[in-house]
């Protein structure tokens, strides 16, 4: 009896066991649990109430084993759950939409506020640059000026030098010119030529540009010359003097060829060279006075004599051979005498005078002649070059 | 008397036409919402909305009434779900739209700031080299 009872009992108990909840309920419980839900209660109270009471009918279904019926009820119940859920969804997008909006404005109000802040510090900046561009380009051309300044001045300068050199050049060049006058080509040679090489190299350096160089070289150049001028002045002095006097005894000595009753002789004797006028026929035999007709001969001898006035002149009387020796040194010292007194009464200074009589001895012509005698019977002027 | 025995005569044919005409009326829903997806959003539900309806019509040949009724109250359920999913997708994608709008300002907004920033710096520089 009691196995049969324990068998029924399992029977009993086997046939109301709980079947598993169906899937559609598991879901159902599964989405109203979550957070959305919660949430879609509070945005439509309505449809998730409902939805609710569904889920206590399936539930129930479910645990009276009504399984079809659960399911049923859980998916009409999960649908309701989950259009209240769309819907919160909705509402929460259109509040994202909101939010979104508000904050879009509020970056576009900033974003204008900031961008009209921007464009005024850009301008300024923009200001500021053209002030920085045009400082910069005063500040450039400032320097552009100071540096034409100074290129300028050293054009000046260079050109001052140059200048200066320039005239060390012509100071030179007058200087070799000074030098010429004295003739310090031939005097001073070397110390002439190395003047004028130097002048020449000054000249090229110049035209090369080296103004130092030149200004140097002109200077050595006028030291040089200025050197051959002090040497050659001396030198040059004497040889323009012997050339004057050799100018002058040659003037002398053809003038005296033009004087009418005067016969001219030069005749040299070692380094002195004599200038010898002859008087003759100016004296009768044995005597002393001049013969007035003669005494004429004279004024152009002593017209001669004041022209040449640094001449001295030897007066000797002179005679032929015919009487005492003593006789005819004494008549020609008379008649020496004779031609002084003559000139100097015609003006010519007696201290230029030196006066002497050589008698016979020193005849020009025969003595055994009477044309030979005249020609001894004379007064040589003798004229000593110098 | 007479009145009330027709109507409960007439009633199940009643029912079912009625019955019918809203398997018919919700199939041409389902037809009108599978063109209002355009985002293809809710393809599956409409899918089986149109499987419950068929399956409603297929219960409703059988004379099936009470499982149909069930069968067209969860279908009008699934409707107002879809189109709300429909409604919901439009502006969420709107609100998407709107949020990328706004972080796009945000992020010009940014531009200007860092920009107003170096400008300002530039400026000072500027000023100090002028001075």
């Amino acid at each position: 009896m009691s196995r049969v009872t324990l068998v029924i009992a399992l029977l009993i108990g086997c046939g109301s066991a709980q079947r598993p909840k169906p899937p559609e309920l598991v879901t159902f419980e599964t989405l109203r649990q979550s957070r959305e839900a919660e949430a879609a209660s509070k945005q439509a109270p309505d449809i998730v109430g409902e939805a609710d009471v569904l889920q206590k009918r399936a539930t129930s279904a479910w645990k009276d084993q009504e399984i079809e019926v659960s399911k049923r009820h859980a998916l009409l119940g999960w649908i309701m759950l989950k259009t209240a859920i769309v819907q919160w969804e909705e509402a929460e997008a259109k509040r994202r939409i909101k939010a979104a909006d508000a904050e879009r404005k509020k970056h576009e109000a900033e974003i204008a506020t900031l961008g009209k802040e921007l464009a005024t510090l850009e301008e300024q900046i923009s200001l500021l640059e053209k002030l920085a561009s045009a400082k910069s380009s005063a500040e450039v051309a400032k320097i552009t000026a100071e540096q034409e300044k100074q290129k300028l001045a050293a054009e000046l300068a260079q050109q001052q030098q140059r200048g200066e050199a320039q005239n060390k050049v012509i100071e030179a060049e007058l200087a070799l010119k000074t030098a010429d006058t004295v003739d310090a080509k031939t005097h001073a040679k070397a110390e002439y030529q190395g003047a004028a090489d130097l002048i020449a190299r000054a000249q090229l350096e110049l035209k090369q540009g080296n103004v130092a160089a030149a200004a140097t070289s002109a200077t050595m150049a006028k030291q040089k010359a200025e050197q051959a001028a002090t040497i050659a002045r001396p030198k040059y002095a004497n040889a323009s003097e012997a050339n004057d006097r050799k100018l002058r005894d040659e003037a002398l000595g053809k003038e005296a060829g033009g004087l009418a009753g005067i016969t001219v002789n030069l005749k040299k004797q070692g380094e002195t060279t004599r200038l010898i006028l002859t008087y003759g026929g100016a004296f009768k035999a044995k005597a002393t006075k001049i013969i007035p007709a003669k005494e004429r001969v004279l004024d152009g001898v002593a017209a001669l004599l004041k022209k040449y006035p640094t001449y001295p002149v030897q007066i000797i009387g002179h005679t032929d051979t015919r009487g005492r020796a003593d006789a005819l040194l004494v008549i020609s010292q008379a008649r020496a005498q004779a031609v002084f007194d003559a000139l100097v009464t015609r003006g010519v200074d007696a201290k230029r005078f030196v006066v002497s009589g050589v008698g016979g001895g020193q005849p020009l012509g025969s003595n055994r002649t009477a044309k030979g005698r005249a020609k001894n019977n004379r007064v040589e002027l003798i004229l000593l070059y110098q | 008397m007479l009145w009330a025995l027709v109507a409960a005569l007439l009633a199940p044919g009643v029912a079912r036409a009625d019955l019918k005409r809203e398997i018919q009326l919700q199939q041409s829903a389902a037809n009108d919402l599978r063109g209002l997806d355009t985002h293809k959003a809710v393809s599956d539900e409409i899918t089986l909305l149109t499987q419950w309806l068929d399956d409603a019509a297929a219960r409703d040949t059988k004379g099936q009434v009470a499982p149909v009724r069930e069968l067209l109250d969860r279908c009008a359920a699934q409707v107002t779900l879809i189109r709300a999913k429909i409604s919901a997708s439009k502006v969420k994608a709107e609100a998407q739209e709107r949020e990328k709008r706004a972080r796009e300002a945000k992020q010009l907004l940014a531009k200007i700031q860092a920009a107003l920033k170096d400008a300002i710096v530039k400026k000072k520089a500027l000023e100090m080299n002028n001075k």
